[in-house]
């Protein structure tokens, strides 16, 4: 019983851990597909850039940066073992 | 005699660099002995940098040189989604392959068709698989060949002839291809991808430098010279956008050069780190296009888009800086072709060859493997040499195509009602729509991209046919146990 009950309470941290990791990795998918059209203007240039080509540039910096995030999860719930 | 004098020293980059990676890739593997699994996914042992090198490298392609760079000439804003869609494809390829991997360990899959064998149980499937995978990339084969013939043509100004272009570049991969196998191909990616990377950023990066004196002095030249190239419009408007970011974003994964390189991994940790640090690897897409808005911007004419990243470095640059860039683009051809040429002699070896003789021995699959490996090169340089354009219906379709297997790879995951019923009528429902839609109607419907409607179409289909069929609970909870269970 109580072996059970251990088991659960490590089944539910690992299941937490995937649910914040699957979190950040949707994060990229809302950058891109939801929030990257409103910056489809010829104006301002930012770092020389166009709007869309500033925005879509700099997240591939910043999903890099959601997925570490994601990794540190699983790897803090034992997913990756 | 001028003329030769000048493109020596271009020649003898190019060369130099085939051979280099001829000479490197046979020897990754010529001492030897493979099994099955060491020649197709190089027994399971990739460690971070060799799994890096050989996604990076077999994900940009010549198209990376050449399409992206003449998009970006010739419609200006649309080729941000080739930026987008890659971080879409990680980030969701991060988490899917885990599952292709962990399938890869407790079964033993060494080709994508494999994978979708152990889940639905079903070697009809399995074949099904294998031959849209072989079908959809033959010509996506030749057309890497075709793109190396040309950029290593004019990296060598001219001194080696296209098709010798297309006959060395194959007969090269096929050696080392059919030598060492996967090995062999990410020890060449380690020098392809690091010159892709170098010439992006040293070579290319610096041409709107020096033409406009800055990055801002080239888009405030274009918005006068071509304004539209500012802004996503219709027919590629923000739908078209959206729906093509979806698409590529989802389709990605569902490649079959990518199932082998994802079973290479030599572990679970690798293969995420390596995840997390490929979107940065795709910054150097941002060079390419700038090279090809500057074409763009100095209102140049070109016979054909894909020259304008060519073009500009021959503008910017003096002759012999060619001869870099075209051992660059074989290096972006090759790297990807090697890798498509060997899960395809996977396919055709472990998943058709077995239909005629189910109890081959290992040994005799890797002798299959290669066998395949040659013949599917030499088919691929036939076409290329001889029917140029021949199979361009089937290339509009491959990337619609491949997308086709999402449902049946995604829902089979946590689905137990999910057969292979469902799988099979799924996929062949997305491709005849999407082959309606493409080469009948010859439109976008609302301007969404033909290949989103094909998988609508497809996950009514596999959801309709997965509720009214039996399901197989048992093939599902031992997959579940094996491969999805945290």
């Amino acid at each position: 019983m109580i072996m059970f009950s251990i088991r659960r309470c490590y089944l539910m941290e690992k299941t937490k851990a995937y649910t914040y990791a699957i979190l950040l990795g949707t994060i990229p998918w809302i950058a891109y597909v939801v929030i990257s059209p409103f910056f489809n203007k010829a104006e301002p240039l930012i770092l020389g850039m166009p709007p869309l080509m500033f925005w879509n540039t700099l997240w591939l910096i910043l999903t890099s940066l959601c997925l570490y995030g994601a990794y540190k999860f699983e790897l803090g719930g034992g997913l990756l073992e | 005699m001028d003329y030769l004098s000048s493109a020596t020293v271009p020649l003898l980059l190019v060369l130099g660099w085939v051979l280099l990676s001829l000479i490197v890739g046979v020897m990754a593997g010529i001492k030897r002995k493979f099994t099955l699994e060491g020649y197709l996914v190089s027994g399971r042992g990739l460690g971070l940098i060799f799994l890096y090198v050989l996604m990076a490298g077999e994900i940009y392609s010549a198209y990376a040189f050449l399409g992206t760079g003449g998009w970006a000439y010739s419609y200006g804003m649309p080729i941000m989604y080739a930026i987008g869609y890659g971080a879409l494809a990680y980030s969701f390829g991060y988490f899917y392959a885990r599952y292709v991997w962990k399938a890869g360990k407790a079964f033993g899959c060494v080709t994508q068709a494999d994978y979708f064998q152990v889940r639905y149980n079903s070697k009809t499937l399995a074949v099904i698989v294998a031959l849209i995978g072989i079908i959809f990339n033959i010509p996506y084969l030749q057309l890497q060949l075709q793109g190396l013939g040309y950029i290593v043509n004019v990296g060598s100004l001219g001194s080696i002839s296209t098709r010798a272009g297309i006959i060395i570049g194959m007969v090269i991969m096929m050696i080392y291809v059919y030598t060492s196998g996967l090995r062999g191909i990410s020890w060449t990616n380690l020098l392809q991808a690091t010159l892709m990377f170098i010439v992006a950023w040293a070579v290319l990066f610096a041409i709107p430098f020096k033409q406009f004196g800055g990055i801002s002095e080239l888009f405030k030249t274009l918005a006068q010279t071509k304004p539209d190239h500012l802004i996503l419009h219709p027919p590629m408007g923000i739908a078209w956008y959206v729906s093509t970011l979806i698409l590529s974003g989802l389709g990605f994964f569902m490649y079959p050069q990518m199932y082998p390189s994802i079973y290479g991994a030599r572990d679970l940790k690798t293969l995420k780190r390596n995840y997390v640090l490929l979107p940065i690897y795709s910054i150097f897409m941002i060079p390419v296009i700038l090279a090809g808005f500057t074409v763009a911007a100095l209102g140049l004419k070109l016979g054909a888009p894909d020259e304008a990243v060519l073009k500009a470095v021959e503008i910017t640059y003096p002759s012999w800086v060619l001869g870099i860039v075209g051992a660059a683009g074989f290096a972006a051809a090759a790297s990807t072709a090697s890798a498509i040429l060997l899960s395809l002699a996977g396919l055709l070896s472990k998943n058709l060859y077995t239909i005629v003789k189910p109890n081959a021995s290992d040994k005799e699959l890797v002798i299959a493997s290669r066998a395949s490996v040659v013949i599917l090169g030499t088919l691929a340089m036939l076409l290329a040499l001889y029917t140029p354009g021949r199979l361009v219906s089937l290339l509009l379709l491959a990337y619609a195509g491949m997308t086709q297997m999402f449902p049946a790879a995604v829902f089979g995951l946590f689905w137990k009602r999910m057969n292979k019923y469902a799988a099979g009528a799924g996929m062949i429902a997305g491709l005849i729509t999407i082959t309606y839609l493409r080469l009948v109607l010859k439109t976008n419907p609302l301007g969404i991209h033909f290949g989103l409607w094909g998988v609508l179409v497809n996950v009514i289909v596999t959801v309709v046919v997965a509720l009214v069929t039996k399901p197989e609970e048992e093939i599902f909870q031992k997959f579940k146990e094996a491969v999805v269970s945290l």
